[in-house]
């Protein structure tokens, strides 16, 4: 079938999969049935010949981004705005016996005060919000602070999952040190395999860090509403405050929530939270517009988390190198609702295997989990991975046929070979560090996975597009949901442009706004892979009006008119746009769901490889180089895709060696909640990343893409965990990867 | 920030006037006092600039007698960029300035307000926690705290860490310091801008209110002088250092005829090691000899529960250092 | 530089009045002095007055108290919202702006501190249509994702290449060594460097 075909759809065959990586691999094609909804417009595939998708074309607001004249909710300014705090409890746990706000009410300057907890409400964490205020600039809200009188009960708290009476007994090298609970299947597996291993992994508490911090401006007029929200989810975000201002007593009839440019979020940003109804709350009392943003240090110890994490696992592989048992027991470090701490880990290792699995979650009085880039999937792929590797060198294989040798992912058999080539693995591989040497280097390697082929979107609605075509000959595709710096907007324009044979440079991609159609949040990789056949659905809508139009024009039936390559039927796309007139052609386009029928992938692949070098004197390790390939089922907007995949890896190398969260267990407060001690990588930490974005026809919907910013996540730091590995020839099992560990892995050998 | 008054002064004799005056504190480039206000651990009335005083306090020149005098206000990256600073003598001192902070931290910085500045201890610098140093408190919080990045020599009430890369090298150049306060001026050792003993109770410096640091003065050197600065760090891009190292030498040939070791990021002053450095005066730089003297530059440490990692890592980078200074 | 044992009010025996500042060739004057007696140093505030700042090449008023930094004073009081609040503490990079041609922390900056000097923020690179090859580069290498860090990359990136001409790779990365970016757009903003001192996309 072609992009250019204007009949309706109906039980279809498509061509799906990928052409050969290399040229020394095979083309992975073949025909398969699908059977698209009534009035959804007809499938691309593996043989459908793009014109602007997949090409380079650049990223639509860079421009208001480079330039700095992009507003963010952080920018916004009124000449009455008035700025806010919130007021937070200073311990850990305890009850709120007292909270009297009339002092700071009554401060100048001050235009806000509302309580936010009631006398008796459990405190849970250091920086749990008890009010807000807001005045003319934040020194006086900070004075004003100072004067809210709040007394506590304390309670005796703990910060560290590990102290916990549920956390696992660990040994003096840090193993968990528990009787293993029988299992029949996997013990026999274990005792009749030719090799077996057992390792103890542990990973500590992320932060998102997003450069933006959480926070909005609230402004009424009336009873309606209007926020500016650092937010990934306009309509999340919508519907929150308006139940939650409701709640409190405070009528509400419209919200409109803007979120043109969003400074990051990367999982944390999906609620309004306590600052957004604060936020709302004080712009009601205070009759003018609030601006209440989190400081850099609330942003680390109240917006969520990455859990940290132990994991154990023991297993076995028989002779021939196929892995025949897997257990695994994990424990996730929550915080106090003992909720978020789950990981996975990749079974596409163990399919034949003998395998059982069992995590627990430990809640500890410290801020909680907020889903972040992949949740549960790095630290799971750390410890699987890297364990991996360790049965590996156990059975004399080397890891990266030891992963061909188990891998069921077919996909990825073709891209391992293919990243491997790439990399120079076996060279690297075999490359011998000299004895005594001060540096080191070593390689290693690491699966990526990830399952998100797009949603349509509740049982009462389905995501929309607002696409129209105006006389002049310019087009703009409009969704409300929200652009992180995905690239939402761009694909948009792609997309649209594609399917009316047009250039790129005549749409406009629009998002941000709740006037517009309902999109999902932006989480779970979902945006682009929701949105997308929502806009060709438009798109092809449109297209369809438009080539009405110019048939009766011309006199001749619909089917005779073609619309591609800048022309409609024998017209110029400039003259048949002028056949329009004034009321431009507008269409709303919907998300249909993804076909019943079984794509060519259930999800998508990736792999990645990475190289070390390691100072062994000092424990530094420094990641010189890394190449990964990722699929996102059709890659749609290229340049905007590779940096997504290498934005991700750069921030998989900055958990594998820099980041953690350090918390004062007698106070209960995080003690570098700042960007001088929670590390985040820089240019001069940085490795040489390539990456190759693996185009895939998947034939799950009309446009095929998958989503992309989570799966690059699951597999960095797992690579470079192995590479040191290799280099120093044993494993430092810890998260992150800091010289002392390193030098205690040496030391131990 | 509380409010304070902004004193601008047009002459050094304003700015001694000025700074005689209670609850006043002089700014520089103000990275680290702009720093601890926004904590609101600093309240001063009033803020004395003295970026102003150009003529008087910045700029590096080479003396007659071959001193160099460098002014209090000079920037690190006119030190790493001056002409006078790219002699082989100063390596050490234009290396531990390229190392501090990040290119726009360094475009302000200035080496008085660098030697001079607070611990970067995560108890004393926060609003929220009351320790001895910060004397809101009756303990050091770090010492049974967490202390990862703290002391692991010469501490005994407070485990802070002096936090200038600058100051080690300078110590070990056995530089001098100039000062005014009212109609005094003083010339002293640069190991006199430390406490000898530094106890929770004493500032990072032994300076007096009202006193301003005008000129670092750098001896010039014999012939033969080698210097060096290694640290090591978690990140590179913009860290602190968990330890670092200064070496000046005299070599004459082969042989070490003069030796100073300065260590930093180890303790709450910059620590000179003499008995180590001893250790190499008369010989010649081997293997052997450096992984001695770096064992010796570690001897008598006392590291606290989660910084032990500090004295394997500290023989590395004194190691490091006195290689590159023997090359 | 001193640390005053306490921090509790006294006299201030130099400051006569209140000072409001008067514009002058140097930016500030206080309005009073000392009629007679030693010279005595001119102060402002704490109280709010007006200063004029040289931003991007034009003079500006602006109304500012003494502990108001320079990045607050561009952010709320110029409508100058390129430079962004990230950290508060300079060690992020994201309120970089030139003073003086030097990259600087505009956060750790007393407004006061800028008087007399040149600020160029993001907004001097681009005028309508017409940008700063630089930034032309940025979009062209798609150096930016969400766009938080990007002002302040761009002014680094920019003084990279007034300062260097044709920047090598370890120039590039030591000159951005203090502008963090959570997305991980490092690698295309050197690129962008590189073209542009390559002479593409004028």
């Amino acid at each position: 079938m072609s992009a250019n075909d204007n009949n309706q759809p109906r039980a279809t065959e498509i061509t799906v999969g990928y052409k050969a990586l290399s040229p020394s691999q095979k083309d992975r094609l073949k025909k398969i049935q699908v059977n698209p909804e009534e009035g959804d417009a007809p499938p691309w595939d593996a043989l459908t010949n793009y014109k602007t998708v997949g090409t380079d074309v650049d990223r639509i607001d860079g421009m208001q981004k480079a330039t700095g004249r992009a507003k963010y909710a952080y920018d916004i300014n009124f000449p009455d705005l008035q700025q806010a705090m919130l007021m937070r409890a200073p311990i850990a746990k305890g009850v709120l016996k007292g909270l009297n706000i009339d002092e700071a009410k009554a401060m100048p300057g001050i235009t806000a005060v509302v309580a936010l907890k009631e006398v008796g409400h459990k405190i849970r964490y250091v920086g749990d919000v008890l009010a807000a205020v807001s005045g003319k600039n934040l020194d006086l809200v900070r004075d004003a602070i100072e004067k809210i009188r709040a007394e506590y009960d304390t309670q005796e708290h703990n910060v560290d999952y590990l102290m916990d009476e549920q956390a696992p007994l660990l040994d003096a090298k840090g193993n968990v040190d528990e009787d293993w609970d029988e299992h029949p299947k996997v013990d026999a597996a274990l005792t009749s395999s030719a090799h077996t291993h057992t390792g103890t992994y542990r990973t500590e508490v992320q932060t998102h860090s997003s450069l933006e911090t959480h926070g909005n401006v609230c402004k009424w007029d009336g009873k309606n509403l209007e926020v500016w929200a650092s937010t990934q989810a306009t309509f999340g975000v919508r519907g929150e405050l308006a139940r939650a201002l409701g709640a409190r007593d405070i009528e509400v009839e419209a919200v409109d929530v803007h979120a043109e440019y969003v400074g990051g979020g990367f999982g944390s940003k999906f609620s309004a939270g306590i600052e957004g109804l604060a936020c709302a709350m004080l712009a009601h009392e205070a009759k003018m517009p609030v601006k209440l943003m989190l400081d850099r240090f609330e942003e680390h110890t109240s917006a969520g988390n990455r859990p940290s994490s132990l994991m154990q696992v023991r297993g076995g592989v028989d002779k021939n190198g196929k892995i025949t048992a897997w257990d695994w027991r994990s424990f996730g470090g929550c915080g106090y609702n003992g909720r978020g701490g789950s990981v996975r880990y990749p079974n596409y290792y163990m399919s034949g295997a003998a395998t059982r699995r069992k995590h627990k979650d430990i809640a500890c009085d410290t801020d909680p989990a907020r889903s972040m880039r992949a949740p549960g999937y790095p630290q799971g792929w750390f410890g699987a991975e890297m364990f991996i590797d360790e049965l590996a060198k156990k059975a004399g294989i080397d890891p990266l046929e030891f992963r061909l040798r188990n891998d069921v992912e077919a996909m990825r058999l073709d891209q391992w070979q293919f990243a491997a080539e790439q990399f120079g693995w076996q060279k690297a591989r075999e490359k011998k560090n000299e004895r005594g040497a001060r540096y080191v280097t070593g390689v290693g390697c690491a699966s990526a996975r990830w399952g998100q082929l797009g949603r349509h979107g509740g049982r009462r609605m389905r995501y929309g597009i607002t696409c129209r075509i105006h006389q002049n000959g310019t087009v703009e595709a409009r969704s409300g949901a929200q652009d992180i710096g995905t690239g939402l907007k761009t694909v948009i324009q792609m997309l649209t442009a594609e399917e009316l044979g047009v250039p790129a440079d005549r749409v406009r991609g629009v998002s941000g706004h709740t006037s517009d159609p309902v999109g999902p949040g932006s989480g779970g990789s979902t945006t682009t892979p929701s949105i997308a056949p929502a806009v060709r659905h438009a798109a092809w809508l449109a297209k369809n009006k438009l080539i009405e139009t110019v048939a009766e024009h011309l006199g001749v039936p619909k089917k005779d008119v073609t619309c591609a390559d800048g022309k409609v039927g024998t017209l110029s796309w400039t003259d048949a746009c002028k056949l329009i007139g004034p009321t431009s052609i507008e269409v709303h386009g919907e998300r249909y769901p993804n076909y019943r029928d079984k794509p060519f992938h259930p999800g998508v692949c990736g792999a990645q490889f990475a190289e070390v070098r390691v100072d062994t004197w000092t424990g530094e390790v420094k990641v010189t180089r890394m190449f990964g390939i990722q699929d996102c089922g059709l890659v749609i907007a290229k340049k905007l895709a590779e940096s997504q995949v290498i934005g991700a890896m750069i921030q998989g190398v900055s958990y594998a060696v820099h980041e953690q969260r350090i918390m004062d267990q007698r106070s209960g407060r995080m003690l570098n909640g700042d960007f001088l001690r929670y590390k985040i990588t820089g240019t001069k930490d940085l490795p040489d990343i390539e990456c190759h974005m693996h185009s895939v026809a998947n034939g799950h919907n009309n446009t095929g893409a998958a989503g992309l910013g989570e799966p690059p996540s699951t597999a960095t730091a797992a690579a470079i965990g192995n590479a040191v590995f290799h280099a120093i020839g044993a494993p430092v099992r810890h998260l992150p990867i800091t010289p002392e560990k390193v030098l205690a892995a040496i030391a131990s050998k | 920030m509380k409010p304070f008054t902004y004193v601008v002064p047009k002459s050094l004799d304003e700015a001694k006037e000025a700074a005689a005056q209670p609850n006043t504190l002089l700014k520089g480039a103000g990275l680290d006092l702009v720093d601890r206000m926004k904590e609101r651990l600093q309240t001063p009335q009033n803020i004395v600039n003295l970026l102003p005083l150009k003529q008087d306090l910045k700029g590096i020149a080479v003396e007659d007698n071959g001193d160099v005098r460098i002014g209090a206000l000079t920037t690190l990256t006119e030190i790493e960029n001056h002409e006078a600073m790219q002699d082989p003598v100063f390596s050490a001192l234009v290396k531990s300035c390229s190392t501090t902070g990040t290119p726009q931290v360094r475009n302000r910085a200035t080496i008085a307000g660098n030697i001079l500045q607070f611990t970067r201890c995560w108890y004393v610098r926060s609003e929220a926690f009351h320790c001895l140093h910060g004397g809101r408190g009756p303990t050091c919080l770090a010492m049974t705290g967490q202390n990862r990045y703290h002391a692991v020599m010469g501490w005994s009430d407070c485990v802070r860490v002096h936090p200038s890369n600058v100051a080690p090298p300078l110590l070990a150049l056995g530089a001098e310091y100039t000062t005014v306060k009212g109609k005094e001026t003083r010339r002293r050792k640069f190991s006199d801008l430390f406490p000898a003993e530094p106890r929770a109770e004493n500032p990072e410096h032994t300076l007096e209110d009202g006193e301003i640091v005008t000129a670092i003065h750098i001896k010039k050197q014999p012939a033969g002088v080698r210097t060096s600065y290694a640290e090591s760090r978690e990140k590179e891009s913009f860290d602190w250092a968990t330890t670092a190292c200064a070496v000046r030498l005299v070599m004459d040939g082969n042989k070490i005829t003069e030796a100073d070791i300065v260590l930093g990021a180890v303790a709450p002053v910059p620590m000179p090691r003499p008995q180590a450095a001893a250790m190499l005066v008369g010989k010649e730089p081997s293997k052997r000899l450096l992984l001695r003297v770096a064992d010796m530059a570690f001897q008598g440490a006392a590291p606290l529960a989660h910084n032990a990692f500090k004295l394997p890592i500290g023989k590395a980078v004194v190691r490091d250092a006195l290689e590159q200074a023997t090359r | 530089m001193s640390h005053p044992p306490d921090h509790g009010v006294s006299r201030r025996s130099f400051l006569k009045g209140s000072a409001v500042a008067g514009i002058a060739s140097t930016g500030i004057t206080a309005a009073t002095k000392a009629a007679a007696g030693p010279p005595v140093p001119d102060s402002f505030g704490p109280g709010e007055h007006e200063i004029s700042l040289l931003v991007n090449g034009a003079k500006k008023q602006v109304k500012v108290e003494t502990r108001t930094t320079l990045l607050d004073a561009l952010r709320d009081h110029m409508d100058l919202t390129g430079a962004k609040k990230i950290c508060d503490r300079g060690a992020c990079g994201g309120c970089t702006v030139l003073v003086d041609g030097e990259p600087s922390n505009s956060c750790l900056m007393l407004a006061m501190d800028a008087v007399g000097s040149e600020v160029r923020t993001v907004e001097s690179l681009a005028n309508g249509d017409d940008a700063h090859p630089l930034v032309k580069n940025f979009v062209k290498c798609d150096a930016l994702q969400c766009g938080f860090c990007t002002p302040g990359m761009v002014m680094s990136s920019i003084a990279c290449l007034e300062k260097r001409g044709k920047p090598t790779p370890d120039q590039m990365r030591q000159d951005l060594s203090g502008n963090l970016c959570r997305c991980g757009t490092y690698g295309r903003v050197m690129e962008a460097i590189t073209k542009t001192a390559n002479g593409e996309n004028k």
